[in-house]
């Protein structure tokens, strides 16, 4: 299909625009209006100092993974795989691993997500049957330097991590 | 002949078929458990109850025999009413963490589950607990609670395997899987049993927890590890292969493949050769590396025959028919000789099932290929306990896995071109050695025991620096200014098997 273009040319000046002294002084007044506000009257200015003051974020803001700790502080984590399964850019890796207790069973041994892949997208969060992963440590992905830096582990993700009210198991235990 | 009409279809059966098996002429999947075409029927998980006309109660399809006339009805609200209670029966003590179960994925109770079920459960007390993660053998883990008393391992070990070493103990709610006191589950076909079990209360313990089985992809492929050439899938991911099962050939290994053949194929990971040696001194890992490599190779053994002096193929009985054919045309063609040499791999013993003495996945094969070349065969360690091996200058291998024989006495060999996909004890003796894909990384013809040829696929991808036998052969043959008379892979293909002879009841 051929999109229709319509043509708009510029509305024609009248006098006082025409001199352009006098939008030049009116401009010049907002910007002054602006300056003199910012200055006095800080509550209503639009921006924030950024790194002091913040903006309160939603709670359903999807920043760096964490992975939530049973009562006794060990990872919620069985590593299923379903994380992994359905993450879209691939860039979560799990090895597993026996645990000793065979209630449990199945462990992570390392847990890696690559920040450079993930869209931050949630959809591990969504998949995972144990609440373990979550995207709602409300922090953002850091800036690296070298690519392996963006790659965080085990140990980091279940640094952000705290109990879950979830019950492990299910009903019917 | 009785006819029988299933869901108002008839079909014409011998006598004694059963309903399952009549069904299934018809393209008619009745959901089974405890069935199974190699194992004798029990009828015990009532899965397959269908709704016979004039039977008062719905009846297992996988016992009783037709009678003619019957009338039988797979789908009607009698017979999924049925199969609905059968399931809710059986998942009352399931413990249903199929996130943390290797079976999940490819498990038949997921499956009719999803299929007959979908609803939640309905129990208000515990689930009756057993123990999980118990190793029963060198092989299997068992989980308890997972499991559905189907009995398809039990009889798989008193029918097919013969060592009766499991069995089922309690009753009610508390029937476990056992093995005797102080026994473990060590037949030699026990991950047969991880196949045969529906749900993951048999796991293989090699296996476990290793990838999900979703993310495998599957090769048909033959079984390098004796001369059965069993039938099997290999399940690779990412690159790397994961586990072997075996496919079914009703000809050659049915349903099973020894744990022996299942779990050797590590060794294909283990002191891989992922780089050309010359000298001993590694090359870089690249195709063109190998490609260099052998053009020394080409030099120096050009150098030998230059100087009169004689080089013999050795040839491994692990290789292909295809690799074989080219390495037998570059001995008559280019060494100009009549005399290769067979080195078949030793350490075979044979059970009473499918494994064979011969661990040589095509000594029959390359046999029959060396005679229908019009080439004279000699073993290898025979060959160097005579007098005439004084006489030999270089040494042309191909394939690896084969033991090395001490040198003769006054040996004058000074130079060895190796291809091998292994850093054993040939490489160790190679002047040059090249590397070429391993077993599960190339697509090849082999003829097992009873001569029959068969294709092996492959399942993942050789290193970058592994080139096909055929092409670093007509390399160094071209580059001895001589030819091989060959193309590319298909032209090898369709002159070995010509030459072998794809006989009776080949799939090829």
């Amino acid at each position: 299909m051929v999109a229709k273009v319509k043509k708009v040319g510029l509305p024609p000046l009248n006098v006082a625009e025409s001199l352009y002294v006098t939008e030049l002084v009116r401009g010049l007044i907002t910007t002054n209006r602006h300056f003199w506000r910012n200055w006095f009257r800080r509550k209503d200015t639009a921006t924030l100092e950024y790194p002091d003051k913040r903006r309160p974020y939603s709670a359903r803001w999807r920043g760096l993974h964490r992975l939530m700790l049973r009562e006794n502080g060990t990872p919620r984590c069985v590593a299923c795989m379903m994380c992994s399964t359905h993450c879209p850019a691939g860039c979560i890796t799990i090895v597993a691993r026996e645990h000793p207790d065979p209630a449990i069973e199945k462990v992570p041994a390392s847990f890696e997500i690559d920040l450079l892949k993930c869209i931050f997208c949630g959809f591990c969060e969504e998949a995972c049957p144990c609440d373990a992963i979550r995207v709602d440590s409300g922090v953002h992905a850091p800036p690296v330097y070298g690519r392996d830096e963006a790659i965080i582990d085990l140990e980091d993700l279940l640094s952000r991590g705290s109990q879950s009210t979830a019950k492990q198991g299910g009903r019917n235990l | 002949m009785p006819v029988v009409t299933i869901d108002s279809r008839q079909v014409d059966v011998e006598p004694g078929t059963t309903i399952l098996k009549a069904a299934l002429k018809l393209g008619i999947d009745i959901p089974v458990f405890c069935y199974h075409d190699g194992l004798p029927v029990a009828a015990n998980c009532r899965m397959c109850l269908v709704e016979v006309k004039g039977s008062p109660k719905p009846l297992p399809a996988c016992e009783v025999q037709v009678r003619d006339g019957m009338e039988v009805l797979t789908r009607s609200q009698v017979a999924l009413d049925a199969r609905k209670a059968v399931l809710e029966l059986i998942l009352l003590n399931h413990p249903v963490d199929c996130p943390i179960c290797d079976q999940a994925g490819e498990c038949v109770l997921q499956d009719h589950y999803f299929e007959h079920s979908a609803t939640p459960s309905r129990i208000q007390v515990s689930k009756v607990h057993k123990a999980k993660a118990v190793p029963l053998g060198p092989n299997v883990m068992l989980d308890r609670e997972r499991c559905i008393n189907c009995t398809r391992c039990v009889r798989f070990c008193r029918e097919v395997s013969g060592s009766r070493q499991l069995t089922q103990v309690h009753r009610g709610n508390h029937t476990e899987i056992a093995v005797f006191p102080g026994r473990q589950f060590d037949d030699p076909y026990s991950l047969c049993a991880v196949d045969l079990c529906p749900v993951g209360a048999l796991t293989s313990r090699d296996f476990r927890f290793r990838q999900r089985a979703w993310s495998l992809e599957s090769s048909p492929a033959i079984c390098p590890e004796c001369s059965r050439g069993c039938n099997v899938l290999a399940d690779a991911a990412n690159g790397r292969l994961f586990r072997i099962r075996p496919r079914n050939n009703p000809d050659v290994n049915r349903w099973w493949a020894c744990d022996h053949g299942r779990l050797a194929f590590r060794r294909f990971e283990e002191r891989r050769a992922d780089r050309s040696l010359v000298d001993y001194k590694p090359q870089p890992p690249t195709r063109q590396a190998t490609l260099e490599a052998a053009d020394v190779a080409a030099g120096r053994l050009q150098a030998i025959r230059s100087n009169g002096g004689r080089i013999l193929l050795v040839l491994s009985s692990m290789l292909s028919l295809e690799e074989g054919f080219a390495a037998l045309r570059f001995a008559s063609s280019i060494l100009g000789e009549k005399l290769v040499l067979l080195a078949p791999r030793g350490g075979g013993t044979a059970d009473s099932l499918l494994r064979t003495a011969d661990s040589n996945a095509n000594r029959s094969g390359l046999t029959r290929l060396a005679a229908a070349l019009g080439l004279e065969t000699a073993d290898l360690a025979g060959f160097f306990a005579s007098p005439s091996a004084a006489e030999v200058a270089g040494l042309v291998s191909a394939g690896a896995e084969y033991e090395v024989p001490p040198l003769p006495a006054g040996a004058r060999i000074s130079e060895a071109v190796a291809f091998s996909h292994c850093l054993d004890a040939v490489a160790d003796k190679a002047t040059v050695l090249l590397p070429i894909p391993g077993h599960f990384e190339k697509d090849g013809h082999y003829a097992n025991c009873d001569g029959r040829v068969q294709r092996s696929a492959s399942a993942i991808a050789a290193p970058e620096a592994a080139v096909q036998l055929h092409v670093l052969l007509s390399r160094i043959a071209s580059k001895m200014s001589g030819t091989l008379g060959y193309g590319d892979m298909t032209s090898v293909r369709s002159a070995a098997l010509s030459l072998s002879g794809t006989g009776e009841g080949s799939n090829a």
